[in-house]
């Protein structure tokens, strides 16, 4: 092999390289590459060539540096004034560039907010990335379904076996409403009791107290908002107050009220644990068996400093199955940490597995976001490709008297960074006008962030990313004209531009037909699922709280003297209200059961009227009834717990409850059709409803149907304050709770209908002044044409059928994108509407429909002139 | 590339004439080659000198950037064989360039005199 410096080297370094230098430089390598030779092997003097090449990628040595040529303030000045003078020129085109961009714009930066503040969610929480909940993987005929609920001594075990993982490990309970009372104050309010060492664990700041707040059982602390609203002005520390109106408390602390996008939001008070421990009968007595069974209590954790959360979580693993007994360990349950950065947008499972969350709504809508800003972008480019023909001249003229290509590139580069500042402003005012609303739609206190120069920061690269994006194909192709072909007038826009141009408006309306779609689809989903039937009477009927201990023993009072007043038909109390299952049960077993089947039923224990106060359909054996001493041993069941135990005439049929000596023999008098108890888009699970008198938490009450509804609750909270003087009286209809369980899928449905709108408006704006422009471009040929005798409807047709043919294509590109998008969107949900060809023509023939609309007005204006004014002209 | 670019053009409109590490040896070492000071023996010496490996390209900016301010000159020289018949760009140093370096020692210098005299209980020994 000839010892010669690398050609290919050579070569890119002459692509580059000024020319005045290539003499020397070249002259230098080779001697470097020669005297490399005598003491190296010729592959590393090769090596080192390529290296020296390299490194004269210098901005001193690069050639065509007139490409780049700094341009004095002057020329600005003209681009400026020029790019000012075409936007007065040209007003139509520039407020359909000007407004599309800045919708999208405002869209871009609207999802933006809210992206970035799902994605702080928890950052209130100093050590958010060391705390984790305690979860458990459980098999269940086949199944792994996940849960929180874990019991107490793992707490204990935790500490002891794996101590030096955690810092803390903490027991909670759930969230719950209870009535806070202080003198004559008796209010209902949001918290749990949790370990005392939470405050060190969820860095919550401490406005009074220290962070030893909680270690004394007798203790609270309480919100700020909660402070204020008791206490007015005055201190709350060292103040007694009562739980519950039984538990008594003293106040010794007041945390800040975390924001919104915490979990703690909304938590108005901390009780210690160890205060629920003692007071309630039933946790003191797990607590002190070391019950490994009772599943009730969260566990909070926060880990070490320098180890690993996934380690932790997988050497916790065996931690509950060592424990437990064989009967829980057939389940074989699995502890794990789920991370509080997952909490909120990472918490959705699928047999057992993690499957997102509220991070695919986060993904989902943050494409959205830059789809819609880029079809903003692209009536921007299309608009300034299509007027090239008018600017050729300029573009002609400039090169002639010696503009470099670059020069012209910073030119148009100016001009879109004018319009985009533009509508940039435009898009703040836009922001500022729509952020309440937005604010309600979504549900949060999102606001632009003025005061932030990290905002401006982002802004500013916005403005210049949007500006590059959008100018950058006029500036590329406007810059590339012949000055000769120019100027001579032989010059027409080029064939690749006109497709190009036509590719973009086949991603503009792929875009908003696809989103259409989307909208019609999950409003469908929406509609279907709220025409499910109940099962029971949703309307009229009101559900209250009646855990506190003040309701003891009051039922028959109430309910006596409601319904002679004949405010209500009828009330009953129940375990958990309708819309919700409390507890689930797996001990049953029956004659003909399967070994291997585990049951998990629904119950809800309820007093004899529930029935009635519901309106549940008895479709075998009979209701509950006060004249059978014996129903407290009876069952009711759903159809579908009939199915799943394979009976097909359960009346009289023996179940028995519980596997131990405590276990109790039921009886099923009647089974009911399936009511609508949880979700409205799961299957319906199967129930068992059985009397009791204990475990009452709510009662749901019948309203009067033929009274109007704001009299009867008038007399409803008179008795309940008469007759229960220390809890306030607070209810929530039923229709009202069924109702909330859509809010999450509307919020989708309104968001992806807002998005859809404004990215058709986006696209007609651009098609708008496409065909204005065409229009305009032929007037001429429409004056021969209709002297030569073609109809109105002719040019109409000539002039429409274009664009109606784009649209057609990506109604084509459209349809698979949408459906196999929506399709996995619908997997999610047990109760959904199959999709429907129909929705995919509604889609399309709306897009063709409003695209003959917009584009009819410029071809009827122009099929209507009158053709001498068009030829005459000019 | 244009940013780069208008900074470096700006530095060299601004007559910047103060020096720095890399530019200071640059300018000794043309002194010291004198008829050799061209950008590969620049190279080859200063790693010679200081046991660091420049690069060709970077010695040539620098020089390309010393030139603009002034404190060097250059032409082209004969052409030789183990160069493929190239011509190599000699620089020389200018009586700028001569003032830029005594300014640069005599502050030194001066920071040298105020520097109190070593004795052992100045010397800090780090680990």
């Amino acid at each position: 092999m000839k010892s010669v410096p690398p050609r290919l080297a050579e070569w890119v370094l002459m692509r580059f390289l000024r020319e005045d230098l290539a003499e020397e430089v070249l002259g230098d390598l080779d001697e470097k590459f020669y005297a490399t030779l005598e003491s190296k092997t010729l592959l590393r003097a090769k090596l080192d060539y390529w290296f020296q090449v390299i490194n004269y990628l210098r901005p001193f040595a690069f050639k065509n540096a007139t490409l780049f040529h700094p341009i004095s303030k002057g020329m600005y000045k003209n681009y400026l004034k020029i790019g000012y003078r075409n936007l007065l020129r040209n007003k139509g085109y520039s407020s359909i560039n000007i407004l599309g961009l800045a919708v999208g714009m405002s869209v871009a930066m609207l999802i933006g907010l809210w992206v970035q503040d799902e994605l702080s969610f928890g950052e209130y929480h100093e050590n958010h990335a060391r705390v984790a909940q305690v979860m458990e993987r459980e098999a269940l005929n086949g199944n792994i379904s996940i849960g929180q609920a874990l019991p107490i001594p793992l707490r204990a075990e935790l500490l002891s076996k794996y101590g030096e993982d955690f810092e803390s490990v903490i027991l909670a309970f759930w969230r719950q409403s209870l009535i806070i009372s202080y003198d004559d104050i008796n209010l209902t309010a949001e918290g749990n009791f949790m370990g005392s060492d939470v405050i060190d664990m969820f860095t919550l700041k401490m406005l009074k107290g220290g962070s030893n707040a909680l270690t004394e059982p007798g203790s609270i602390i309480i919100s700020e908002s909660l402070a204020k609203i008791i206490f007015k002005e005055s201190d709350p520390i060292g103040q007694l107050m009562k739980i519950d109106n039984e538990l008594n408390v003293m106040v010794t602390g007041v945390y800040e009220d975390a924001p919104k996008n915490s979990d703690f939001y909304g938590l108005s008070w901390i009780a210690p644990w160890k205060l629920w421990e003692t007071s309630q009968e039933w946790v003191r007595h797990s607590a002190n068996t070391h019950d490994w069974s009772n599943n009730s209590f969260q566990i909070y954790v926060s880990i070490a400093e320098y180890v690993n959360m996934t380690a932790v979580s997988e050497r916790i693993k065996q931690a509950k199955f060592n424990n437990v007994n064989e009967r829980a360990q057939a389940l074989t349950p699995e502890l794990f940490l789920h991370p509080m950065d997952d909490w909120h947008l990472r918490s959705a499972w699928e047999n057992g597995v993690q499957k997102g969350g509220l991070i695919q709504f986060v993904v989902l809508f943050g494409i959205i976001g830059v789809l819609v800003l880029i079809l903003g972008c692209i009536n921007f480019m299309n608009l300034s490709t299509a007027q090239s023909e008018r600017r050729s001249k300029e573009v002609g003229i400039r090169k002639a008297i010696g503009a470099q290509r670059g020069q012209l590139m910073s030119q148009f580069l100016t001009e879109s960074f004018l319009v985009v500042m533009l509508s940039f402003v435009l898009a703040m005012i836009i922001i500022s006008l729509v952020m309440p609303l937005f604010n309600g739609l979504v549900e949060k206190d999102l606001f632009v962030p003025f005061s932030d120069v990290y905002f401006w920061c982002v802004s500013l690269g916005f403005i210049l990313a949007t500006a590059l994006l959008a100018g950058s194909y006029p500036a590329l192709y406007l810059s590339s004209f012949r000055p000769i072909a120019v100027l001579k007038g032989t010059f027409r826009a080029a064939g690749s531009a006109l497709l190009f141009r036509k590719v973009l408006v086949v991603f503009q309306f792929t875009t908003s037909v696809a989103l259409v779609i989307g909208t019609i689809i999950v409003q469908q989903q929406i509609e279907h699922t709220k025409d499910r039937p109940m099962g029971y009477e949703v309307d009229g009927t009101i559900m209250t709280w009646s855990n506190s201990a003040g309701f003891k023993g009051k039922f028959d009072v109430l309910r006596n003297e409601l319904k002679s007043t004949g405010a209500i038909v009828e009330m009953s109390e129940s375990s958990s209200p309708i819309t919700m299952v409390f507890s689930r049960v797996s001990s049953l077993s029956w004659e003909g059961k399967h070994p291997d089947y585990t049951p998990n039923f629904g119950r809800i224990t309820v007093t004899p009227e529930y029935g009635q106060t519901v309106g549940w359909e008895i479709t075998k054996g009979r209701d509950f009834s006060r004249n059978f001493a014996t129903d407290t041993a009876a069952l009711i069941i759903n159809q579908k717990a009939a199915n799943e135990m394979g009976m097909d005439d359960p009346i009289g049929k023996m179940i028995k409850w519980g596997n131990d000596e405590h276990a109790r023999h039921f009886q099923i008098i009647g089974v009911i059709n399936n009511m609508l108890v949880e979700s409205p888009f799961d299957e319906i699970s199967p129930m068992i409803f059985a009397m009791s008198k204990s475990d009452m938490n709510c009662m749901t009450l019948k309203l009067h149907p033929n009274k109007s509804a704001s009299a009867s609750l008038m007399i409803i909270q008179d008795v309940f304050n008469k007759h229960i003087p220390s809890v306030p009286f607070d209810y929530s209809f039923t229709d009202q709770a069924h109702g909330k369980k859509f809010a999450s899928v509307e919020k989708v449905g309104k968001l992806s209908g807002i998005f859809a709108a404004l990215a058709i408006i986006i696209s007609c704006l651009g098609i708008f002044g496409m065909a204005s422009f065409v229009a305009e471009q032929r007037t001429k040929e429409i004056g021969i044409r209709k002297v030569l005798g073609s109809s109105v409807f002719d040019i109409w047709k000539m002039l429409a059928s274009g664009f109606v043919l784009l649209v057609g294509v990506s109604f084509l590109i459209a349809i698979p994108i949408a459906f196999f998008t929506l399709s996995a969107w619908l997997e999610g949900f047990d109760y959904k509407k199959e999709i429907h060809w129909s929705v995919f023509a509604i889609a399309g023939l709306g897009a063709l429909l409003i695209t003959m609309m917009t584009v009819s007005y410029h071809a009827i204006h122009s099929a209507l002139g009158n053709p001498l004014n068009s030829l005459r002209s000019e | 590339m244009r940013v780069v670019y208008l900074f470096y053009k700006l530095e060299g409109n601004m007559k910047e004439t103060r020096l720095g590490d890399f530019e200071e040896v640059i300018l000794l070492l043309v002194g010291i080659l004198g008829e050799e000071a061209y950008a590969f023996k620049m190279a080859e010496e200063f790693e010679a000198q200081t046991g660091r490996v420049a690069s060709i390209g970077s010695v040539h900016s620098t020089m390309d950037r010393l030139s603009t301010k002034g404190f060097l000159v250059s032409e082209m020289g004969q052409p030789s064989t183990n160069r493929g018949g190239r011509r190599k760009r000699i620089y020389t140093i200018t009586a700028s360039g001569q003032l830029a370096l005594k300014n640069s020692k005599d502050f030194k210098m001066s920071l040298w005199k105020q520097y109190p005299a070593l004795s052992f209980d100045q010397i800090i020994f780090s680990k």
